[in-house]
This record gives C-alpha cells, sequence and structure tokens, in this order.
C-alpha cells in the first residue's frame, strides 16, 4: 500500500485535519479529498436504513490514485488517498482505518480540544506518521 | 529495603480489595473540571489554585478513607510517611506507585516522582496554558491528608509531563509537627 494521503473531516464536510506523504502537490490532494466527499454523501444516503457499516471501501479510482473512505457514527470522514500501484486486500485498509479511528478517538479525549476543530495535536501527528509510515516503506 | 517491600505489598493488597471505577470516566471527568475551571477563571494561575483548594478538601476526607483501608500504624518518621504516600496510597487510589528521592539533609523535603499519572492520559497542554499544572489536585490532596494526621507541608509541583519532561515531580516540605494529641493513657 503506498498511502500517500490521510485526511479527517467533520460533519459540516470542514477540514479537520490533512496530511500528504508525497512532497509534491499537496493542493491536488486537498482537491481529490474534496471531491470524494460527494461519493461519501451519496454511499450514506442510500444505505439511510441504519447500517453499522462505517467502512465505506473504496470511493472512486481517480487517475492513478484510489480513495477509501470510513465514516464514524459522529458523521466524522476518515479518507485514505493511496496510489495505485498493487493490489491491496480490503482487510489491510479496514484494519488501517481502525487503527486510524482510534488515533482520531484518542485525540479527541484531550481536554483541549473542542469538537469540530482543526486538529493540531502534536502526538496525533506523530502517531499518524508511525501508523502510516511502516507501510509505506 | 524490606520496610520497602512491605509497603509495596501491602499497597498491592489494598488496591485489590477496593472498588474500582472505569480509568477513562476519570479521566474524562477530570479534564472536564480543568477545562470548566479555566473557562470560569481564565487566569492559569488563578486555576492553579482552585485546583489545589479541591485538592485540599478532597485529602481531608481521603485520609480517613486510607487509615481504614490500609491499616497503616502510625509512622515512624517522615521517612516512613513519604513511602506510606509513594507505595500505598498512590496505589490504593490511582494505581501508581511514587517513588521517594532527593531528600533534604534534615529529612524534612523529599521529591515524589509519578511515572505514570492516569489524570494526564491523553491530555495536551496548548501553549497558552503554559503556565497550568494540570494535576495540580493531586497537591492539594497531599496537603490536606497529611494536615488531618498533625502533618503541615507544602506541596508543590516542579515538572510535568505536560510540559515535556520525562516524568512528574512533587516537592514535598514538612512545614511543621501540629500540636501532637497525646495517645491515651501516657500520663
Amino acid at each position: 500500500m503506498r498511502i500517500v494521503c490521510v485526511a479527517v473531516v467533520g460533519k459540516s464536510n470542514n477540514p479537520l485535519y490533512i496530511k500528504s506523504f508525497e512532497t509534491q502537490d499537496t493542493m491536488k490532494f486537498h482537491y481529490i479529498v474534496h471531491s470524494s466527499l460527494d461519493v461519501v454523501d451519496e454511499r450514506t444516503k442510500k444505505t439511510s436504513q441504519g447500517t453499522a457499516e462505517m467502512y465505506l471501501g473504496l470511493l472512486c479510482p481517480t487517475e492513478d490514485y484510489k480513495v477509501y473512505g470510513y465514516i464514524t457514527n459522529t458523521k466524522i470522514k476518515l479518507i485514505v488517498v493511496m496510489l495505485d500501484d498493487m493490489e491491496v486486500k480490503d482487510a489491510d485498509v479496514k484494519s488501517l482505518f481502525k487503527s486510524f479511528h482510534e488515533l482520531y478517538t484518542n485525540s479527541v479525549c484531550n481536554p483541549f480540544y473542542t469538537a469540530d476543530e482543526p486538529i493540531r495535536s502534536r502526538k496525533f501527528d506523530k502517531d499518524m506518521e508511525a501508523l502510516v509510515n511502516p507501510i509505506i516503506k | 529495603m524490606s520496610a520497602q517491600k512491605k509497603y509495596d505489598r501491602l499497597g498491592e493488597q489494598v488496591f485489590s480489595k477496593v472498588d474500582k471505577v472505569n480509568a477513562e470516566l476519570f479521566t474524562l471527568t477530570y479534564g472536564s473540571i480543568v477545562m470548566q475551571l479555566i473557562k470560569d477563571y481564565e487566569d492559569v494561575n488563578e486555576v492553579n489554585v482552585q485546583l489545589e483548594k479541591m485538592g485540599y478538601n478532597i485529602g481531608l476526607r481521603l485520609i480517613e478513607e486510607f487509615l481504614a483501608r490500609s491499616h497503616v500504624g502510625r509512622c515512624a518518621d517522615f521517612v516512613e510517611t513519604a513511602e506510606v504516600i509513594a507505595k500505598v496510597g498512590m496505589k490504593m487510589f490511582l494505581n501508581i506507585t511514587g517513588t521517594v528521592t532527593d531528600w533534604d539533609s534534615e529529612k524534612k523535603e523529599f521529591s515524589l516522582i509519578l511515572e505514570e499519572n492516569p489524570l494526564v492520559e491523553f491530555v495536551e497542554l496548548p501553549e497558552q496554558y503554559n503556565k497550568l499544572w494540570y494535576s495540580n489536585i493531586l497537591c492539594g490532596v497531599l496537603r490536606g491528608a497529611l494536615e488531618m494526621v498533625q502533618m503541615k507541608v507544602e506541596t508543590k509541583f516542579v515538572r510535568c509531563v505536560l510540559r515535556g519532561d520525562d516524568s512528574s515531580e512533587i516537592r514535598v516540605i514538612l512545614k511543621e509537627i501540629l500540636a501532637d494529641e497525646m495517645p491515651p493513657g501516657d500520663d
């Protein structure tokens, strides 16, 4: 899995955290994440009969990237963008999202963090790097 | 030293017998207390004072529970008191053990080092609250509890993990031994 970007998006589709693991074109990733939000909205509307499934799977394959989405019950969206170079197992992505979600939960538990605010936690940043970097290599 | 081992064991024993509460609930509750104080008082130094006061009130009551549960007898001297606090008291209420170090020459001051602290789980201190001693309630608890056993102490934080140090340190200074009531039958 070659993860190039991870993002956390709030309830009103406001970006809370975006981090790219590739030096060029961070604006491009902003754009990709933003457009994938539409797909997220579509998918969640369709299944509004109340599913417990948080993992949304592959949202939209664009150019050379694959975008995966995950939505929590509090309408926080976690987006992962990766390079389309090799086969990726769904189970791997699911477990990545699970850890991602856990890290997000930990940062929310900080009493100095108010909901729907951009995430400025240094620890979250470091932990995300630690989560993604071993996978990239 | 066998005295230390004895208190370690006693601490474990007492901890196993007391009721427990969910750690996250505890941490989140304390976090929201601190946040509310910050909102109400706005001045970080005042929040430190209030946390200490709250702790003091807790300590006055906590000591009874501690003595009843742990059955620790009278400590021979301040050195023993320090060990009991670190190994039995901290273990019973927070499930952590502290280390007692840095005694002064007259054995009236010591440092209590806390490697871990359940109160600060998940907490990150923003820059503007740099002067906040987040766990200052612990200082108050120590002061209140020791006052009820006739020791007047001054307690303050000198290091805190939230400020970037690798462990937290509380300095405890014995100011005076309050008027001793003579044990009955000691005429």
